[in-house]
């Protein structure tokens, strides 16, 4: 199998891949880092959001072996619970989160835009999540979180 | 009992040269990826496991993207996204980053190039109609030997494209329109954000004291591959008004194949072209 | 052409389990050594934020105890009391009056336990700020509650249930009392439509609900916004096509539930806090009551626009178009 090296939330990986296996497979079951989502496998839905080289892109569509040589982040990588990201703690506040299934996808793609765009207009951050779907919040404040983690 | 399983090698070429002796070798086993956004769903629906995936986007060539002498250049590994944060380009062809932004998400758009949407050859892919309008010419090679083709030629059905099983698409290359010119794009699809498009419209249109000068308008989604409508020169030198507007509409709508799919009917199709024809003239007469 | 359109509905939803299913639901707290209230009860979370309302309404009852000395235990039907399913709106109104009755019954027990050390009666002891307070002024802690707890040899857990009011399976003729209680909402809609594409923009929601007493506003507002939401998507988006019995919209790419963009960016939710028959804690269910009124107000608000009623859902731009073409065929 061909040889996959990576670096994960700032740490070096090496592992061998079926070159065709989606690289969210590889980061929820090879490595557990399961805060990334599968919801639709066919960039639809952007729950699997990651940044590959600080850029938002939907790990289901990715071949594993596309990843060779690249960095990744993934939600574990931005906060949790103790440390939380500013986005985290904003779309929290706002009531930006319900079932929360979609809420990694979400700060992912904040996350690709504020690396871009530390100061947003609120139609780029539209724009920013308009590739991730939620069923339980009706997006507005979701949208509101993120702006207001950057008045923060 | 011992399962031998092909495994699919993954091959990262430096030069264009390189991938394509490695397609020769591969042939039909071997696959081209550049954004490869469509690519997995693909192979799922053909149930193919390819020989080997050529990953095209560590080839500095195949990443130009120049405007220069109003000749645009995009190598075929260059993404949506990277486009769009051209300003120049944005300024120029509104029309163009209209139709590129109505394409999938921001993820999407972070890994998927414009040559692919070509590649991929699908009737519904947003960017066609403004590149037919554009007039791009697709531009191939085998490491060797270059072809340059216009991209109504190269594309000839739903996902049947002009390359031949050594080629790769190197660019996409076009002229910006002279200044006079005026683009639309529009599209109507089932939601207003990640949408397959029911109908989708680009125009390209210019004025010589307000008569009509140059136009040219492609559809897509209404037949096995964008349409270029044909038949327009019978407008040329006809004023702007509501008349030559209804007459653009029924040449048209007559270039149309639409046919019913899970999405809508034919004749919702045929019925949402008048409207969007409509539309983007009026938007184009208001500015004036 | 773009034309606009206001449209109203009003809808009535009924809420906890009805015809004769008993709707009862149980809550356990517990005070224990780290001085914190533990409360468990089995009502599932689904994202509508139930732990946060039950944590809230103990606060209140226990004199506005803060959140961090509330820990919510995880809902677990072989751990915990059973809350019942999460279902019918009912938790916040059936959940909801457990809690208040188990934080009641709590509330009594810690000053039936502090009393004796204050040397007074227990309907003379005040708790307020974590503390225990006889009409002198005179005050012992939590803490000291819990070691004569343990001196006495008294648990300090309690649980409170709460039963709605039973009803019975409606006659023959559809009459009875088959429903305990009723939610409201009268909601308007702005619209715009493309009268020669068909396509239809929501511009705004404004909902008026009345729900009883809001117990979490946020939480209130967030399960409007989302209702709205997923009632846009019936509405206007979302459609289950099948062939010979196989479906054919089996993804997100061909079942479409809105995105960011077909939600308008103002959705407000205005609250009527009408008092309830039953119970003390006065709050209602709101969760499928906020749905219902959507695609009546945005239909009508197309029909205010264009002069057409959509007799289907949803209102996709064929539909619209369709029924335009019907009413004006020489358009």
């Amino acid at each position: 199998m061909p040889t996959l090296k990576m670096i994960v939330n700032n740490e070096p990986i090496t592992l061998e891949v079926d070159a065709l296996r989606p690289l969210v497979d590889v980061l929820r079951e090879d490595l557990g880092l399961l805060g990334t989502k599968v919801g639709c496998r066919e960039g639809e839905c952007g729950a699997c959001t990651i940044l590959l080289d600080g850029k938002a892109v939907n790990s289901c569509l990715i071949p594993a072996m596309r990843a060779h040589g690249c960095s990744i982040v993934t939600i574990e990588g931005v906060g949790d619970v103790d440390n939380p990201h500013p986005v985290q703690v904003s779309i929290t506040e706002e009531g930006g989160v319900q079932c929360g299934y979609c809420t990694p996808g979400f700060v992912m793609s904040a996350v690709g835009l504020l690396n871009k765009s530390p100061n947003p207009t609120e139609a780029e951050v539209r724009e920013a999540i308009s590739g991730n779907l939620c069923r339980c919040t009706g997006y507005n404040r979701i949208v509101k979180g993120i702006l207001k983690s950057v008045e923060k | 009992m011992e399962v031998k399983s092909e495994r699919t090698e993954y091959l990262f070429p430096k030069l264009i040269d390189e991938a394509c002796k490695l397609k020769e070798k591969f042939g039909a086993g071997g696959r081209f990826l550049a954004g490869g956004t469509d690519l997995l769903l693909l192979l799922d629906q053909l149930n193919e496991k390819p020989k080997a995936l050529i990953d095209i986007n560590r080839i500095p060539e195949l990443k130009t993207f120049t405007i220069s002498d109003s000749l645009v250049t995009i190598g075929a590994a260059v993404t949506y996204n990277e486009i769009l944060e051209n300003n120049e380009l944005c300024q120029q062809l509104p029309f163009l980053e209209k139709a590129i932004r109505s394409i999938g998400g921001v993820q999407v758009r972070n890994m998927a190039t414009l040559v692919g949407n070509i590649a991929n050859a699908s009737p519904a892919g947003d960017s066609l109609p403004a590149l037919y309008v554009l007039k791009a010419k697709v531009c191939t090679t085998d490491g060797t030997n270059q072809r340059e083709i216009a991209i109504e030629d190269f594309i000839l059905g739903v996902r049947k494209i002009n390359l031949k099983p050594n080629e790769l698409i190197s660019h996409i290359k076009f002229k910006l329109p002279k200044p006079a010119f005026h683009g639309e794009f529009e599209k109507i699809g089932l939601r207003k954000a990640m949408a397959i498009s029911l109908v989708s419209l680009a125009l390209l249109i210019s004025l010589d004291e307000l008569k009509i000068d140059e136009i040219y308008i492609a559809l897509g989604s209404v037949a096995p591959t964008v349409v270029n409508v044909g038949g327009l020169d019978a407008i040329i030198g006809k004023p702007l008004n509501q008349k030559t507007i209804a007459e653009i509409v029924a040449i048209a709508a007559n270039n149309a194949k639409p046919i019913d799919d899970v999405r809508g009917s034919a004749e919702y199709r045929r019925m949402a072209i008048t409207g969007m024809v409509k539309r983007s003239l009026n938007k184009f007469i208001d500015k004036n | 052409m773009k034309k606009k359109g206001i449209g109203f509905a009003s809808a009535w939803q009924g809420s906890n389990l009805h015809f004769g299913h008993p709707d009862v639901s149980t809550v356990l707290i517990e005070l224990r050594e780290d001085q914190k209230f533990y409360v468990g009860v089995a009502a599932a979370d689904l994202g509508q934020g139930i732990p946060e309302t039950t944590a809230l309404i103990v606060s209140r009852v226990l004199g506005n105890l803060p959140l961090d000395k509330i820990v919510m235990i995880d809902p677990d039907t072989g751990a915990t009391p059973d809350g019942g399913a999460t279902g019918a709106s009912r938790q916040t109104s059936v959940t909801g009056n457990a809690a208040f009755n188990a934080a009641n019954n709590m509330l009594d027990l810690l000053k039936s336990v502090s009393s004796e050390l204050l040397n007074t009666s227990p309907s003379e002891v005040e708790f307020k700020s974590a503390a225990f307070f006889n009409q002198d002024g005179e005050n012992v802690t939590l803490s000291d509650v819990i070691d004569e707890a343990k001196n006495i040899g008294t648990s300090l857990s309690v649980i409170g249930s709460f039963k709605a009011p039973s009803t019975e399976d409606l006659d023959e003729k559809g009459q009875g009392y088959g429903v305990n209680q009723f939610g409201y909402a009268t909601y308007v809609a702005e619209v715009e439509v493309d009268t020669e594409t068909g396509e239809v923009d929501v511009l705004k929601i404004s909902t008026f609900v009345d729900a009883g007493r809001i117990i979490r506003k946020i939480g209130a507002e967030m399960q409007v916004e989302g209702g709205v939401t997923m009632a846009l998507g019936h509405t206007l988006t979302e459609e289950f096509k099948q062939e010979n019995g196989w479906p054919l919209t089996d993804s997100f790419t061909t079942y479409l539930i809105p995105s960011i963009y077909d939600v308008p960016p103002e959705i407000s939710a205005h609250f009527v806090e009408e008092e309830v028959p039953f119970g003390q804690l006065g709050a209602k269910g709101l969760a499928e009551l906020v749905l219902v009124p959507v695609a009546p107000a945005v239909i009508n608000a197309i029909y205010d626009a264009v002069g057409v009623y959509v007799t289907s859902l949803p209102a996709t731009p064929e539909r619209v178009l369709q029924a335009i073409k019907d009413q004006t065929p020489d358009l």
